[in-house]
């Protein structure tokens, strides 16, 4: 195939792939603010201005009737990521310098979580914990599926540089244990803690199973304004909510791919 | 900075496997000694436990006759260079150098002053800014050198530090490195399996094997008299042969299998093993020589040519000036330097 023609086969179908992958949210985000009865729809049992193209009133209902709820996931989610940090980066650190007997099965296990349905995990839990059941044990629920990212991120990028190697020659300049961590493990570990933070924050804001079985009345979290939205509301509240969610979610996504592009460059500088 | 160090009976065990035995040595206070031996020969392992970063399972260390052998790295003030450069890669590269200082608690300005000044000893300052990624092998090992030699450390210790340079680089850099530490007057340990680097840098040389010392010494001693035939053989080519020490007519003899020499001086009677270098064997013009024999192969090397010669009974490495270079076939009568003829007790 001449290069002139492979070129456009190529953008064609990348330019298809992208509509397809984008329309469904641009139709959610216009659908959010283009005024419903403009439209023509009839399901709307809500209605704002009448006249105007653009109507944002959905976003005031949202944030009005579910606002503590945007509250909780979003303290939840941070709260996740203060925990992570604190548990996994010294786990990690652990079963990259030290390892002990049985600790490369303690990593495999770490993972484990991810491949358990939310469903049998919730359950697990609620059998387990059931006294506890509500923001704690959503909170417990949700470090269990967060911890394994950032424990991987973690113990990957440690093995990538040869912390050991660093540390040898910081011991050698004289450094204590406390200045190696503060000086070298930790500022080299900035960046995965970064991207570990975001991945972290992402599925914390974003999981709905176990938040969904483990919490106890209201507020639930974020992604429960979606289900609650899609079955009880018309279309342009639970888009509205939709785009709120996207807006939170996506920047974090965005910086998750720019950080691992700089990873790339300090794993390359430090072999 | 004339600082002494000693090894003594220095023991170190890996598992099963034993890395280091019985490592004992002065090393020379202001000058650079080489350990020199293959990978594996335990000369890393050694450096490591002089260093601190490993610990001797027995032996110890002094330091102007101080035992430091419990003395964590960190606290010994030694500088260490590494292999791998080991630059911090999230600090540039004056900040690289400043590590050691700020670790110290040395104020700001003064760190940076002096992390300049001892870029400028390795002629990288104009590089201060730069990322670690950003510069070459070669400006990494410089930074690498500056760092370690910032805080005037008591002893410096340097493993392999130009292998994973190009041949040219290493050269230049080695040269450097020579004049820099000479200047200093510092006592440093230089490890490497390359013996030109350790023949040219080193006061003295440690050969190593097999986790022992096979023999320490000035280079030309080491070179001329080695004490076994893993160090004749190490260091440069050597012909390996049987020979006996003899008695004749009140004259010491040394029987070779292709003749009979003049013993050289202090020789045992009784059977050995005599090494000759191929550059102390040498073409007689005139076919007056003390053998004859036969070229087998002859390789062109550009100042010189490896000739192998048959002669005797056995094959021998010879080095032929590149003037008159004789082809595969050729006749040659040779004559061996006897002074330079190194006998080893046999069963070694």
């Amino acid at each position: 195939m001449p290069r002139k023609t492979g070129f456009i086969f190529c953008s064609t179908v990348t330019i298809i792939l992208m509509i397809m992958i984008l329309l469904p949210l641009v139709v959610v985000v216009l659908g959010s603010c283009i005024n419903a009865s403009l439209l023509g729809l009839s399901t709307d049992i809500w209605s704002g201005s009448r006249h105007e193209i653009f109507d944002f009133s959905a976003f005031g209902y949202i944030l009005e009737n579910y606002g503590d709820w945007a509250v909780f996931s979003l303290e939840l989610a941070l709260a996740c990521v203060v925990l992570c940090l604190l548990i996994a980066v010294p786990a990690g650190y652990t079963l990259v310098r030290h390892p002990f007997p049985g600790s490369g099965l303690i990593e495999e296990l770490a993972v484990l979580p991810l491949s358990i349905p939310g469903l049998t995990l919730s359950m697990g839990l609620l059998a387990a914990y059931g006294e506890i059941r509500g923001p704690l044990l959503v909170m417990a629920g949700h470090l269990l599926y967060t911890i394994p990212f950032m424990v991987k991120v973690v113990t990957s990028t440690l093995r990538s540089f040869d912390v050991g190697r660093l540390e040898a020659a910081a011991r050698s300049l004289g450094a204590s244990f406390w200045q190696r961590l503060f000086l070298v493990v930790l500022p080299s570990l900035r960046h995965a803690m970064m991207t570990g933070a975001l991945l972290v924050f992402a599925v914390s804001w974003g999981e709905f199973n176990v938040s969904f079985l483990l919490n106890r009345g209201q507020p639930q979290t974020f992604p429960a304004v979606l289900y609650d939205t899609y079955t009880n509301q018309s279309i342009q509240i639970s888009s509205a909510a939709t785009t709120i969610f996207l807006a939170i979610v996506i920047p974090a996504v965005v910086a998750i791919q720019w950080l691992g592009g700089r990873e790339s460059v300090d794993v390359e500088q430090g072999a | 900075m004339n600082i002494l160090v000693e090894a003594d009976g220095l023991h170190k065990r890996y598992g099963k496997v034993v890395a280091v035995q019985n490592f004992s040595h002065r090393f020379a206070p202001g000058k650079i000694t080489a350990i020199l031996g293959p990978s594996g020969s335990g000369k890393s392992t050694t450096l490591a436990m002089i260093s601190g970063l490993a610990e001797p399972d027995r032996g110890c260390i002094r330091l102007d006759g101080t035992d430091i052998t419990r003395l964590p790295a960190e606290r010994r003030d030694f500088g260490l260079v590494f292999q791998n450069y080991s630059l911090f890669p999230h600090l540039n590269v004056l900040e690289n150098v400043e590590f050691g200082l700020r670790v110290r608690g040395v104020r700001k300005a003064e760190r940076r002053s002096r992390a300049f000044a001892s870029l400028e000893r390795v002629h990288i300052s104009h590089l201060a800014g730069r990322r670690i990624h950003q510069i070459s092998g070669g400006e990494q090992q410089r930074v690498a050198l500056a760092r370690a030699l910032v805080f005037n450390p008591r002893v410096l210790l340097l493993d392999e530090p130009l292998s994973a340079l190009d041949a040219k680089l290493r050269e230049i850099l080695r040269n450097e490195l020579g004049r820099l530490l000479r200047e200093l007057s510092i006592t440093a340990i230089y490890v490497t399996h390359d013996q030109v680097e350790a023949m040219s840098l080193a006061y003295e040389m440690i050969i190593m094997h097999g986790g022992r010392i096979e023999q320490s010494g000035t280079p030309l001693e080491v070179y001329t008299r080695p004490a076994t035939p893993f160090v004749a053989t190490f260091l440069g080519s050597a012909n390996l042969l049987e020979g006996e020490c003899l008695v004749v007519n009140g004259e010491t003899r040394l029987r070779l299998p292709f003749g009979e020499l003049p013993a050289p001086m202090g020789a045992q009677t009784g059977p050995c093993r005599v090494m000759v270098r191929p550059e102390d064997i040498v073409i007689a013009a005139d076919g007056d020589g003390q053998l004859h024999g036969e070229v087998t192969s002859s390789v062109f090397l550009g100042s010189q040519a490896r000739l192998t010669v048959s002669a005797g009974g056995c094959s021998l490495a010879v080095d032929a000036s590149n003037e008159a270079i004789p082809t595969p076939g050729a006749a040659v009568s040779l004559r061996v330097r006897e002074a330079k003829l190194c006998i080893m007790p046999k069963g070694e």
